[in-house]
């Protein structure tokens, strides 16, 4: 079986963005990171010609204000597709009081990350919502 | 009969909560748009230290430290602006609150934080109070958490809080403590945000407290005063409306 992790990053501020691959890069997750810029690349990912993506082994880590198509459409919309109704949606946001978070729950987001992303709270979220088992492939006690 | 100055009273009114929205909106953007580029000196300076540190001089760390403690101020002030932009908003929701045991609860508790303090609470019987529960817990906090903050360097750290009547029958609240007080020329300034009238190293704080605690007692109809002698404490004395029998 085959336990890797895929991460989708759809992050349209680049410092955010560089830091959060760095977080991950260290441990080693960054193979499995592709990272898009707007919400029509998000969707395009899904459910451009040719795709299939194995939703069960890809956690989408969603910023909310995007270019394009925010990031509340693209979770209306993979949540509105049978294909990706149960991939795990874990939303980005700037503030532990953001109302939009609570929206988001709404739609059918899995958790959320109080940016920046590091190891920790990414790990947290990815246990929170059962993929416990995405980290398996991480090897532990590395030093960064 | 058409009444001219009733019309200018309902003009005004929707004024000032057009102005009161505005500035809510405005305050909660900067909170928010404020923390991205934060966020990236943050983020940066912090692998500088992970990673870089080996690579720069004795002088050249101490300016990165210098950087990160900087930048480590800056989000409390934007967290600050954030609790106290969030208070605007809150809805109010008025209640009989014992103020006995508020306060009791909300000394033992910031008490148990400090074990190693000596601290002494000497609390008369007070009148009930009326008002949203939250907010008055707080009141309590902050200038609990002041006391205990401010009797830092006394052996024992002596706080007191009472009540006496005030005018039309409405109660004054009080908390009076030995601690390091301040010039009373100053009085005038400390309910402003981001007042300190003492260094970092000494109490720290960002000076949010007070301000909050004056915004809460304005918010029930309120007010604060604070008398004190630099060396020798300091009373802080507040009303809120009449509790209904």
């Amino acid at each position: 079986m085959n336990h890797e992790l895929e991460i989708l990053l759809v992050e349209d501020n680049p410092a955010d963005a560089e830091l959060t691959m760095h977080a991950l890069r260290k441990h080693r997750l960054a193979n499995h990171i592709v990272h898009v810029e707007d919400g029509q690349a998000a969707l395009d990912y899904f459910f451009g010609e040719g795709r299939d993506v194995p939703v069960q082994s890809t956690v989408v880590l969603l910023d909310l204000k995007l270019p394009k198509v925010g990031g509340m459409e693209v979770l209306r919309q993979l949540r509105a597709d049978e294909r990706t109704k149960l991939v795990p949606v874990v939303v980005l946001t700037s503030s532990r009081e953001d109302q939009d978070v609570m929206e988001t729950y709404q739609l059918g987001a899995n958790s959320y990350i109080v940016k920046p992303v590091d190891f920790e709270n990414f790990s947290a979220a990815v246990n929170n919502m059962g993929l416990y088992w995405m980290l398996l492939s991480v090897p532990t006690n590395q030093t960064p | 009969m058409s009444t001219q100055p009733e019309q200018e009273i309902q003009r005004m009114a929707a004024e000032l909560e057009a102005a009161k929205k505005e500035l809510e909106v405005f305050s909660y953007s900067v909170s928010h748009d404020l923390r991205a580029p934060l966020r990236a000196v943050d983020g940066f300076s912090r692998i500088l230290v992970e990673e870089y540190a080996e690579r720069l001089d004795d002088d050249g760390r101490r300016m990165l430290g210098v950087i990160r403690t900087e930048v480590q101020r800056m989000g409390r002030l934007i967290d600050a602006l954030l609790v106290f932009s969030r208070l605007g908003r809150q809805e109010m929701e008025p209640e009989q609150v014992d103020m006995n045991e508020l306060a009791q609860a909300v000394f033992d508790e910031l008490a148990s934080r400090e074990p190693e303090r000596k601290l002494e609470l000497n609390l008369h019987p007070l009148p009930a109070a009326c008002g949203t529960r939250t907010m008055i817990r707080q009141v309590w906090e902050n200038l609990i958490g002041n006391a205990i903050k401010f009797t830092k360097g006394r052996q024992v750290g002596e706080i007191e809080i009472g009540a006496r009547d005030g005018e039309d029958g409405v109660p004054v609240y009080y908390i009076k403590d030995n601690g390091a007080g301040f010039d009373m020329q100053l009085a005038g300034k400390i309910f402003g945000i981001f007042q300190r009238f003492h260094s970092e190293e000494e109490f720290p704080g960002i000076g949010l407290g007070l301000a909050l605690v004056q915004r809460i007692l304005h918010r029930h109809g309120g007010t604060i005063r604070a008398e004190a002698e630099a060396g020798r404490g300091a009373t802080f004395s507040f009303t809120l409306p009449n509790p209904k029998p």
